[in-house]
């Protein structure tokens, strides 16, 4: 084992340098989540290409045709739904809307979340107290339901959905990122920074801000898939993504009248949301080992 | 913006310096009323217990007290003739690194966990912009090899945890020399260190001092760091200074009883059998200090008038100062 320890007795030669990438090599269950990750990228890449033109498609010959048959073309390798279209093109065309939405909602918590944690730790006082009450207001009611009335009231648009995903999702990152500045801010290296001269703004940039890094991206590694779920049950309900845009929430709801006769219909969207969501957990905790100085040796074993 | 000055006059002047600290169970006044002179290249030692206000003098130099808690009452810390209280934090934020720096005791707390040490030391240089983070660096790496850690290159891009206490404590030295500060404050610097360590430190200290002619503040309670590094001593205690003395007169010749109780506390070589003499009692709470002379409740000497008044701060008759009423009495 690579322990800190074992390096101060100078029982293992200077620590090598290994990059994240080859980190990530052994790591399988990471591994095995980028390579998902990649296929999505791929989809993406695929449904720009040529798939957008299958996916609206209608062949009514083909509707609630069955999976796993070559028998209508490889397009159709996965079955088709209600109107005949193409699953595969069918769940790429909604790759989009799903992961564009997930990854701006969360971008936006993120930042803004931040942004607002750091200062409420910096500043304790009344902007930091006002922050805090604010984020707590918005974390007294359920993500769902609070997402439901805005976007009953203000329509349900792409925009208002990352926006109101955005704003609920929020308080986490606040409250995680003041509660480690809190500590962090008190910390001697703080005291060490400003005695060679560094300014507020430089300590936060420089020690607060990567320390605090790691952790609220692992929040958003594991928002991602949460908010992903939410858009996905907003969707279901009719609330979230409208048709004719797809996403594999409203397949999912869309498919459940075929449950019976056509599985496939609601599964397939099923298993991509399931998939990505596990995804992002694994790489999110990889990421927190890798990113964490003292923890990494873990995966240098 | 360096001002030259003459060699005898103060580069540091410290005067009448009260800090106190609020807390739940009422005023604590850390500091009361302290005075010294830092001159041009010397090393002036700050001896005293645990709570005697050598560690918040420095913090009030280095504007390390947070306020609230803390409140600087009132008092003076003259640099280069200029009030380090009254000047803007800007102004103050400039002087820190390039005239004043400071030594931690703790070299591991003191440094980032999550950034290289290299990168701690190039810190330096960015934060007073004077270079770009590749000349940073290149020079961080200098600094390593100046203060005596081996293969430089290589230890620059290691963490804080892969370096050994004394190395650490190098680490912390290159920070704080980094921009030829003029004035650095060395925070108990050995005492975390086994004594071996603890030399090459003093030697690292003392080669430093003479390649920079840099004036050190040496915070301490190790009276063997007393007598290998410094020229002037200034013995606190209930956050006061009790006596001022250099360091030759210090050790022949202690006026404060308190400094002579320290100095028979110490063990000796030269006088071996002879037994340890402990100060009676303990140092007094900086929460509620006794009336007149905060050592009158531990002191042989004690007479009615050390309670009715605290000894001004006096010249004795072998050059010192000493804070008693009755200097130089034996006890």
């Amino acid at each position: 084992m690579t322990s800190p320890l074992m390096e101060d007795a100078g029982l293992l030669p200077p620590s090598r340098r290994i990059s994240l990438l080859r980190l990530l090599a052994r790591d399988p269950s990471a591994m095995v989540a980028l390579v998902w990750i990649f296929v999505l990228a791929l989809v993406l890449v695929a449904n720009v290409w040529f798939l957008q033109a299958y996916s609206v498609r209608v062949d009514l010959k083909l509707r609630n045709a069955p999976p796993f048959t070559l028998d209508n073309g490889w397009i159709y390798y996965l079955g088709a739904d209600s109107l005949g279209r193409s699953m595969i093109a069918r769940l790429a065309a909604a790759a989009g809307p799903s992961l564009g939405v997930a990854f701006a909602a969360v971008g936006f918590s993120l930042v803004c979340g931040a942004i607002l944690g750091l200062v409420a730790g910096w500043m304790s006082g009344p902007v930091g107290t006002l922050i805090l009450r604010v984020a707590d207001m918005i974390q007294g009611f359920p993500t769902f339901l609070l997402a439901l009335v805005v976007l009953y009231i203000f329509g349900p648009s792409v925009v208002n959905l990352v926006i109101v995903l955005g704003i609920t999702r929020m308080p986490a990152y606040v409250r995680v990122a003041r509660a480690e500045v809190l500590e962090i801010r008190e910390r001697l290296f703080i005291d060490a920074s400003r005695v060679l001269g560094a300014s507020p703004w430089w300590m936060v940039r420089q020690h607060v801000l990567p320390i605090v890094a790691p952790t609220l991206l692992t929040i958003a590694s594991v928002n991602l898939a949460m908010v992903m779920l939410i858009e996905s049950g907003l969707s279901f309900i009719g609330l979230g993504i409208q048709p004719p845009a797809a996403s594999w929430g409203l397949m999912v709801a869309q498919g459940r009248g075929y449950l019976s006769n056509a599985w496939w219909l609601a599964c397939f969207p099923g298993l991509a949301i399931m998939f990505t969501t596990i995804a992002f957990n694994l790489l999110s905790s990889w990421f927190r080992m890798a990113t964490d100085p003292q923890q990494r040796w873990r995966l240098e074993l | 913006m360096r001002v030259t000055t003459e060699p005898d006059q103060p580069v540091l002047s410290i005067q009448d310096l009260r800090v106190s600290f609020h807390s739940s169970s009422g005023r604590i006044h850390a500091l009361n009323g302290v005075s010294f002179d830092l001159k041009h290249n010397e090393v002036l030692a700050l001896l005293g217990e645990s709570g005697s206000g050598k560690s918040v003098t420095a913090a009030a130099v280095m504007g390390l007290i947070d306020q609230p808690p803390g409140s600087i009452d009132s008092g003076r810390i003259l640099l280069n003739g200029r009030d380090l209280l009254r000047i803007a934090p800007g102004e103050r934020r400039q002087l820190c690194g390039e005239e004043v720096a400071l030594i931690f005791q703790d070299a591991l707390a003191a440094l980032n966990p999550v950034f290289p040490v290299g990168w701690q030391i190039a810190e330096v240089f960015r934060v007073h912009g004077r270079l770009s983070r590749s000349d940073a660096q290149r020079e961080a790496v200098r600094l390593l090899s100046a203060v005596g850690i081996p293969a430089a290159e290589q230890r620059a891009k290691e963490f804080p945890h892969q370096f050994s206490g004394g190395m650490r404590q190098r680490v912390m030295i290159a920070m704080a020399m980094a921009l030829k500060p003029r004035i650095v404050i060395a925070d108990e610097p050995t005492t975390a260190l086994d004594v071996t360590v603890q030399a090459q430190i003093i030697e690292t200290l003392k080669a430093l001092r003479v390649e920079t002619a840099a004036s050190f503040i040496l915070i301490t309670h190790d009276l063997g760091v007393v007598a290998e590094m410094a020229d002037r001593v200034v013995v606190m205690y209930g956050g006061r200074v009790v006596e001022v003395a250099d360091v030759y007169t210090l050790f022949s010749d202690p006026q404060h009883p308190y400094t002579r109780g320290l100095l028979a506390a110490q063990p000796r070589l030269d006088s071996e059998g002879s037994e340890l003499v402990p100060i009676p009692g303990s140092p007094p709470s900086p929460a509620a200090l006794p009336s007149g002379c905060a050592f009158r409740p531990r002191c042989p000497l004690a007479q009615e008038v050390c309670a009715a008044s605290v000894p001004p701060l006096a010249r004795t008759a072998n050059t010192s100062l000493s804070a008693c009423h009755f200097p130089g009495t034996p006890t």
